[in-house]
């Protein structure tokens, strides 16, 4: 386990459990759904993410960061009710976002074709559609981005500003 | 031409009381032309740095780009000339204008259309076990923040200025009506929907990327290894519907052309990296802004790094996952630890929520722009990795009166890049009035890449 930042504190063990299931991919946090490895315990569902560790932030929310496979991190904030609301990624191809926004993605998808009508490279993005907002970068081979739904942000946590 | 001048004329008296500064000033060699005399109805100032010259070095301009149609917003895009020729040939090229030329990707890729009558030779990946990777020719989905271009590879001598990459790997963007090589709807997912396929979708005839590093992908290509993301590379041993993920060894991806350059009459490479000199530019912006690109960095007389830059290292850690490749900047209070200098970027793209954004020019969700009352001035601070810092003034101008000259090269115009973001990018405004030297990471250097340096 990497050295944590001395600002966080740890809160949970997520880190060091394994699943049994075979020939998954790492499991997914999905963006306003509830954290399959918080909300039912060791199970099939966090086969692939032993390397994720839980670092607590302010107002109830914990941030689980998990290797994205290619040298770089996602990370996923969990409400204390247990709900992703926001899902940040530092990665080195560009994410599937699919994968990491659930049912936001439509709207995403729809924000992204209306932003791909401005011609040109787009080297940053700012989308907003309906109760989600992503923000995202890539130069060379590096992405990064956040997205977040901010009505359910807990309340006294910024997602905005969150790391 | 008339009511665009009446128009700007209002807008001007509109913000008579804004004072319009450029964001720098520059030493370079500086002209200004007031008015037409060159195709396509010129009517703003027209700015150059016509130093230096040399074998090394080539025309950069800034105008309205190629004959598909010059889009509002499209504005700070710099182009250069690129000659393509079948390898080993002096006679079968092609020249292929207003090529973008962008810090912030890496490899050339031009259209189809432009080189399909020099028959390039299809670039042939060797079959690959352990990825499962079949031999074939190579094809890549090669993504942007939004969009990505897509397209098989091919081999070509690339020539630009006086310099020659001899049989270098280039994609070639695939831009006809039906593609020779159907895209996989995973690259149509990673485009977003929209892969850039035209030269109006991508305001440009190609796009020449000579970033920091030398390859495009690096490790995770060579071993096949796209966890977690959309594939890069592709076999296509039977054509559209065998196009599957692809280990690609390094001398075989996408790279900077730069890195591959041969050694002139001198016997010297200029291989290392390059400069981008632009001249400063008005405070209402130029209608054309013509610089230098010059190849080599301290291998001739006519590259050595200015004494008055400094070199800025970034972030070269691929450990320290939010920073990698990145330095950082400050204005004020506020920091963007993950910021990055991108002639890519046409404008200063940062957050603050504190500049009135509501531009007539930005539309929907692709809104962005920033559209303060009078002229927000600023003085960052950049930092490099190993600490080296300096102080630059940015000034950030109201974008729909800039649009609203007809201009096309702005030194102050900016737009948001969502709040609480900590990237600062620092895109081809920071170029005027400056040199800006980017190395590449790998190659022969007094000081090690990878870095910048201003």
């Amino acid at each position: 386990m990497k050295a944590r930042p001395a600002s966080l504190r740890a809160i949970s063990g997520a880190c060091a459990l394994a699943g049994a299931l075979l020939g998954t991919g790492p499991a997914q946090a999905v963006l306003g759904e509830r954290l399959p490895t918080v909300a039912s315990g060791a199970s099939q569902a966090q086969a692939a993410s032993a390397t994720r560790r839980s670092l607590a932030l302010s107002a109830g929310v914990q941030v689980y960061e998990r290797a994205s496979g290619d040298g770089g991190v996602i990370r996923e904030y969990v409400s204390a009710d247990g709900i992703v609301f926001a899902v940040s990624w530092n990665t080195r191809f560009k994410p599937r976002l699919n994968e990491l926004l659930g049912r936001y993605h439509e709207a995403y998808a729809a924000a992204a074709s209306e932003a791909l009508k401005r011609p040109g490279i787009q080297r940053q993005s700012v989308l907003r559609a309906q109760d989600l907002v992503v923000r995202s970068t890539s130069h060379l081979n590096v992405f990064s981005g956040r997205a977040f739904v901010p009505s359910l942000v807990p309340a006294g946590f910024d997602a905005a500003l969150a790391r | 031409m008339k009511r665009r001048r009446a128009r700007l004329l209002a807008l001007l008296a509109a913000a008579s009381t804004a004072l319009l500064l450029a964001a720098c000033g520059g030493n370079s060699t500086e002209t200004t032309i007031i008015g037409g005399g060159l195709s396509g109805g010129v009517t703003g100032p027209v700015v150059s740095a016509d130093s230096p010259t040399g074998p090394n070095t080539t025309e950069i301009v800034v105008d309205t780009g190629p004959d598909s149609g010059f889009a509002l917003g499209a504005a700070n895009i710099p182009y250069v000339t690129v000659t393509l020729c079948k390898p080993g040939s002096a006679t079968e090229c092609v020249v292929i204008d207003h090529v973008f030329l962008d810090t912030g990707s890496i490899g050339l890729r031009v259209f189809r259309g432009s080189v399909a009558a020099l028959g390039l030779p299809a670039l042939s990946l060797p079959a690959d076990a352990a990825s499962n990777t079949p031999a074939g020719p190579a094809a890549e989905c090669y993504p942007f923040v939004l969009g990505a271009v897509w397209g098989p590879l091919a081999r070509a001598d690339v020539r630009i200025g006086g310099e020659l990459a001899p049989d270098l790997p280039i994609q070639v963007i695939d831009d006809a009506a039906s593609p020779t090589l159907t895209p996989p709807q995973d690259c149509v997912a990673a485009a977003n929907g929209g892969l850039l396929n035209s030269a109006a979708s991508l305001q440009a005839n190609g796009i020449l990327g000579i970033g920091m590093v030398r390859y495009d992908c690096g490790l995770n290509c060579v071993t096949g290894n796209y966890a977690g993301g959309f594939t890069l590379y592709y076999a296509c041993p039977n054509g559209s519907a065998s196009c599957v993920p692809a280990a690609v060894p390094g001398d075989l991806q996408m790279q900077n052309p730069i890195a591959s350059f041969v050694p002139g009459t001198d016997g010297v490479a200029n291989n290392n990296g390059s400069a981008i000199v632009l001249p400063a530019v008005p405070d209402f912006g130029a209608s054309i802004v013509k610089g230098r690109l010059v190849f080599g960095i301290g291998t001739q007389l006519n590259n050595q790094i200015p004494l008055t830059a400094k070199i800025y290292p970034v972030d070269a850690n691929p450990g320290n996952d939010a920073t990698y490749l990145t330095l950082a900047t400050t204005v004020g209070a506020k920091s963007y630890p993950a910021s990055y200098i991108d002639s890519g970027s046409n404008a200063l793209f940062f957050d603050d929520t504190g500049i009135t954004m509501g531009c007539q020019s930005s539309s929907g969700s692709t809104g962005g722009w920033y559209c303060p009352g009078s002229v927000v001035r600023n003085t960052a601070t950049l930092t490099g990795s190993d600490g080296t810092s300096g102080t630059f003034d940015l000034a950030i101008a109201n974008a729909d009166v800039l649009f609203s000259t007809g201009n096309v090269g702005f030194a102050n115009l900016g737009g948001a890049a969502g709040q609480g973001a900590d990237t600062f990018v620092w895109g081809l405004p920071f170029f005027y009035g400056r040199t800006v030297l980017t190395s590449i990471w790998g190659q022969a250097l007094s000081a090690n890449g990878p870095w910048n340096a201003f």
